[in-house]
């Protein structure tokens, strides 16, 4: 009888460390598309409220120390520009349209340009392929959003230098070297290639026709087949960017090997979505699974499950992901949104205009991308939800 | 799940040569503790979805915790190939205690039937089940001896690599989907 009870202990010992280490609750609080448009509303006020003179915007703050960065990275800019056009072009937000706007000085003050391309680099500073992936995307959207064609030369120079850093195995090198004026061989860029293949992909639907296609086609060949080993990923990379760009090219772009590649990469967003839900600010799971992920990380996943929510709705080969998509995506939303400062909360903040609306660290930082990313996220989770007819 | 998968794991689970080891000589008790493993496996996978859905547990993500409960138990099966000999209930209770609990109704089983619950799966599971118990009936008929018990050990050594084989693939399942 000890003996019986000894294994019962152990079986009920096994169960509870199972339950505490291995698989605690994933919590994921109610998505309504009340409570996203609000979040969007007041991601999109914070950044708002960040327009700064020469173009520039609000980078981050520390909430702990009352201290607003004076860092800038300009890829972040490109980045907050093509969530206030997305914004713009989903809801018909004046403001939002006026805030992207605003970020096109600083674009203009620095533009490298060379044998027929332009990039979006600072002065001095060798031409990065993420800034200038992600400029391009951002004027895609303004494009869709205003339908001013007045920044097409420069978005086609972009889209050149992009394809100035391609390679004949279809993969972007990540820098381009002013000093020898060309390339940089052996260094890709970790979220460059999937803003090149979402560049890509949106340029050509926008100037059908003139090659870009091609480039993406032989670019999404390339991360959905060699990308991982020849970059050295160890596991699937959580690409929200090549997510949009499969989104982009659709069924009739892709054929199995980028099928499979969406599989994985809607594995692997899957699981970040589950074992971020499964996160805590405090006790054991902190211990367990370190910090909860920043606003950026939680943006990010939506993006990249949403993109994918996007592709099996269209595409038969995916469609039995649909569901799944749906739920994981509605869960790192929910959380999202639970996540941010309202304005009740901000009011504890040395400053409250600088905390309202924003996702901070643990440390009590926040950056224009730990805002931007749940924005559009939480956008393209609206037209999930809209889909299944919650409006 | 499939069925092939569910009978490679819960054989490697049950580990019938491992078994074979401290089973008691009456096949009548080992065959009625197999029934009520099976019958309590049964009503496990039955009530895994909603089990799940009361811990908040994604079938996914239970899925990786299953892996993790084969892999260990694969382990101890792989260093300790002899297990030591487990006290009887007196008469056929014996199929209640050992054979049922805890020898049948090892973790890594009792694991994959809430896993094969939560993915809706149970017929597969209770049928991959039936395959390996009748293996554990087929193993009674192995005589014991010095050399049959070392052939057994070695047998139950190559199941315990399976089983963390077998955790391996789940937890890769596991994270491939979404």
């Amino acid at each position: 009888m000890r003996r019986l009870l000894a294994y019962t202990a152990v079986f009920v010992l096994g169960a509870l460390v199972l339950r505490v280490a291995v698989v605690p609750a994933e919590v994921c609080p109610p998505l309504t598309p009340e409570r996203a448009r609000t979040a969007i509303a007041e991601a999109a006020g914070w950044l708002e409220r960040g327009v700064q003179p020469a173009g520039r915007y609000t980078y981050g703050y520390d909430r702990e120390h009352d201290v607003v960065s004076g860092d800038y990275n300009i890829t972040r800019h490109a980045g907050v520009m093509l969530s206030f056009y997305q914004l713009g072009r989903e809801t018909d937000d004046a403001e939002a349209l006026e805030a992207g706007e605003h970020g096109l000085p600083l674009v203009r003050a620095n533009l490298l340009r060379h044998e027929g391309w332009t990039a979006f680099a600072e002065p001095g500073q060798d031409a990065q392929l993420g800034a200038s992936g992600l400029l391009a995307i951002a004027l895609v959207q303004r494009r869709l959003a205003t339908g001013d064609d007045g920044e097409d030369e420069l978005l086609r120079g972009l889209g050149r230098f992009l394809a100035a850093q391609q390679q004949p195995d279809g993969s972007v090198l990540g820098r381009w070297s002013r000093t020898t004026e060309s390339p940089v061989p052996g260094e890709w860029a970790t979220f460059g290639t999937g803003q090149a293949l979402y560049a890509f992909a949106l340029l050509d639907g926008l100037f059908p026709g003139e090659g870009w296609g091609e480039r993406a086609r032989r670019l999404v060949r390339y991360v959905a087949t060699r990308r991982d080993d020849v970059e050295g990923s160890f596991l699937e990379f959580a690409d929200h960017w090549s997510a949009y760009g499969l989104a982009e090219l659709g069924p009739e772009g892709l054929e199995e090997p980028e099928i499979d590649y969406a599989r994985r990469l809607a594995g692997i967003l899957g699981l970040n979505s589950r074992l971020e839900s499964q996160s805590g600010q405090g006790g054991l799971n902190r211990i367990l699974r370190g910090e909860p992920a920043s606003g950026a990380g939680l943006g990010t996943t939506v993006e990249g499950l949403a993109a994918l929510w996007r592709l099996s709705v269209a595409d038969p080969r995916l469609s039995d992901l649909t569901e799944d998509l749906s739920t994981r995506l509605r869960c790192t939303a929910g959380r999202s949104v639970d996540r941010q400062v309202d304005p009740v909360e901000a009011e504890e903040a040395p400053r409250p205009e600088l905390a309202r609306g924003a996702w901070f660290t643990e440390g009590g930082y926040t950056q224009m991308d730990h805002q931007r990313h749940p924005l559009s996220g939480l956008l393209a989770a609206l037209d999930v939800l809209a889909a299944e007819g919650q409006r | 799940m499939t069925f092939a998968f569910l009978a490679f794991a819960l054989v490697a689970a049950v580990n019938p040569c491992r078994l074979r080891l401290v089973l008691p000589d009456r096949r009548i008790a080992v065959a009625l503790g197999a029934l009520i493993a099976l019958a309590s496996v049964a009503a496990i996978a039955a009530a895994g979805g909603v089990l799940l859905d009361a811990l908040d547990v994604s079938p996914e993500s239970f899925r990786l915790g299953a892996a993790v409960v084969l892999a260990l138990e694969g382990a101890r099966a792989l260093v300790l190939a002899r297990p030591g000999a487990e006290p009887e209930l007196a008469g056929l209770g014996a199929a209640l205690v050992p054979v049922a609990f805890p020898l049948l109704l090892s973790p890594g089983v009792v694991a994959l039937a809430v896993a094969a619950g939560g993915d809706d799966v149970e017929a597969e599971a209770l049928g991959a089940l039936v395959l390996a118990f009748a293996l554990v009936l087929a193993a009674t008929l192995v005589p014991r001896g010095e050399r049959s018990d070392a052939l057994l050990a070695a047998g139950g050594r190559l199941l315990g690599a399976l089983e963390i084989a077998a955790g391996v693939a789940l937890a890769v399942g596991a994270i491939r989907d979404v």
